[in-house]
């Protein structure tokens, strides 16, 4: 009797052992499954983002956030992320490789694995070199360089057309790259005064001289735009050290190196990570992750840490 | 004896039931997009999640709404960066949860990559003449594409070309789609071309489509090619 009433039980618990094995069998299957479709995805997102390309079949075989690394590092990453960084810094392709100076340089930098700011502030000139007649630049070293802001096609490109020559367009331009500030120019009405005496009315003055940006306060430090006889040159201005960017600045050497001591900068450098794999801004509720991100970039410097940081996170192929 | 037996009965049952436990836990885990898996529910599905602001949800996730996880730093907000002359550097940043809008349009670059590597055909002839419509980025620059009009057309007409190669010799496309036909090759179309697992409603409308849309086509294998025309150029497969 006491037996029976044990068989029973027992046979219930031989059922249900059974039954939630075979309950296991079928979810592990569709785990397996699941987690076959994650690394599909996921070797979808990181191949296109990162290469531009197809997943290679080894990649679509494992895991592919453990081959982060190993991507960053090739050729294929570099030349596209030169090209998202291009993309980013200016307002379009140059006429000629020559104007793509961006490009060149972050992909020396990034081929050298130099610090991003080096992009910046690097002793660097891009420029084709005489009697070449590819017309391609070259990265050479240059003791008073300053990133791709002293070469000669980034200055003449962002000249602008201001007319005492004050080089709004590159302060502009110094301070997007660098920090992501973004403005929107205005259209002038017609006959408006556009000296300096007229960018003091009310609705001009804000951006050009009030805010931490005011532009003609930061093209105070740069060099001075000369036409003459249609042809430009830059030459130095004496304005003296400014107040800017809470301490005195000098030239541009001084702005920039102040630029990328900045959380301004950091903070530029991880939404740039996140725009060139998200194909967007961060979200809000990404707060953490994009977070991580700024320590991380805070400790190496490298751009290279800051997009392996974003690409993996669990999230990144969810 | 008896003992014996209904010890390893026993075991064998606790044995299958942790293991139960055990793979739900991982399904939990993959589920997840902060890779807390299980620490903030240990106790797996079925467990609630209190969030930051007391509301009680079922995984943590949920918790994007509710200014993230108990205990840990709100999701949501991130630490303050300071920039130049006090302002704050941490603007621009979309107020949605985490994960969202993550479907970015394939690259022009990829697209015949992407068609071979799916189905196995080459329509990289047909491709070469398309540069512009899908916003090829010139050399030295990087353009996040975007879809249009022209764009769409253009996709579904490669697509077709590719379907058209892909149905022309398998047994399975001689004839035409009837609903169990249907539902089979749009469930292994859709999950082939996408990269997933379609859903029920997905797959529906995949069958509906080869069974009813097309049935003015004579041609039983073109029926099968404008079906899985359909599928290819569906934003499955046209994003990533």
């Amino acid at each position: 009797m006491n037996f029976l009433r044990h068989s029973r039980w027992l046979a219930g618990i031989v059922a249900v052992g059974a039954a939630a094995l075979a309950l296991r069998s079928s979810k592990a299957k569709a785990a397996d499954e699941d987690l076959t479709e994650v690394h599909e995805r996921c070797a979808l997102r990181l191949s296109i983002a990162m290469y531009g390309e197809s997943p290679s079949a080894e990649m679509m075989s494992g895991d592919p956030q453990t081959k982060i690394d190993e991507m960053i590092a090739s050729p294929k990453f570099i030349e596209r992320f030169a090209r998202f960084t291009n993309s980013q810094f200016n307002n379009g392709p140059g006429m000629t490789a020559a104007q793509d100076v961006t490009y060149y340089l972050a992909k020396y930098v990034l081929e050298k694995g130099e610090p991003w700011k080096q992009l910046f502030v690097g002793p660097y000139d891009v420029a084709v070199a005489e009697g070449d007649k590819s017309g391609i630049p070259r990265v050479t070293p240059k003791a008073d360089g300053l990133g791709y802001f002293r070469t000669d096609a980034w200055m003449r490109r962002y000249a602008g057309n201001e007319p005492a020559g004050i080089r709004l367009s590159a302060a502009y331009h110094i301070l997007n790259n660098v920090t992501g500030l973004e403005l929107v120019a205005s259209t002038n009405a017609p006959e408006a005064d556009v000296s300096a005496t007229g960018r003091q009315a009310e609705a001009c003055r804000g951006c050009h001289f009030e805010s931490w940006y005011g532009l003609d306060r930061v093209a105070k430090v740069l060099s001075l735009k000369v036409t003459k006889a249609d042809v430009v040159s830059f030459q130095p201005q004496a304005n003296g050290p400014q107040p800017l960017l809470d301490t005195q600045v000098s030239d541009d050497k001084q702005l920039l190196e102040t630029l990328v001591a900045s959380d301004s900068f950091k903070f530029r450098t991880c939404r740039l990570a996140f725009q060139f794999l998200y194909g967007r801004v961060e979200n809000k509720c990404e707060a953490q992750l994009f977070d991580r991100c700024m320590t991380n970039f805070a400790q190496t410097g490298a751009v290279q840490s800051a997009i392996a940081t974003v690409a993996k996170d669990g999230s990144f192929c969810q | 004896m008896k003992t014996f037996i209904g010890t390893h009965l026993l075991a064998l049952g606790a044995v299958a039931l942790v293991a139960l436990s055990g793979c739900s836990s991982s399904s939990s885990c993959l589920e997840s997009s902060d890779g807390n898996c299980g620490g903030d529910n240990p106790g797996g599905p079925g467990t609630e999640v209190t969030c930051a602001d007391g509301a009680v949800v079922q995984t943590s996730d949920d918790c994007s709404t509710h200014g993230g996880l108990t205990g840990q730093a709100n999701a949501c907000a991130p630490k303050s960066y300071k920039g130049f002359e006090g302002t704050s550097v941490d603007v621009g940043a979309t107020a949605e949860e985490a994960g969202k809008n993550r479907l970015r349009i394939k690259p022009f670059d990829v697209i015949g990559s992407e068609i071979k590597r799916v189905m196995n055909v080459d329509v990289s002839s047909s491709l070469t003449s398309l540069a512009d419509t899908f916003g090829a980025a010139p050399i030295r620059w990087y353009d996040e594409p975007s879809s249009n009009a022209v764009s769409t057309i253009a996709m579904y007409e490669v697509a077709f070309e590719a379907c058209l190669t892909y149905t022309a010799t398998p047994a399975e496309f001689a004839a035409a789609p009837a609903q169990d036909t249907a539902t089979a090759a749009c469930t292994a179309m859709e999950r082939k071309f996408w990269s997933r697992t379609p859903n029920p409603t997905e797959i529906s409308a995949c069958a509906n489509n080869a069974v009813v849309n097309t049935v003015a086509e004579k041609d039983a294998r073109r029926r099968w090619a404008y079906t899985c025309a359909a599928v290819l150029s569906a934003a499955g497969f046209a994003t990533y």
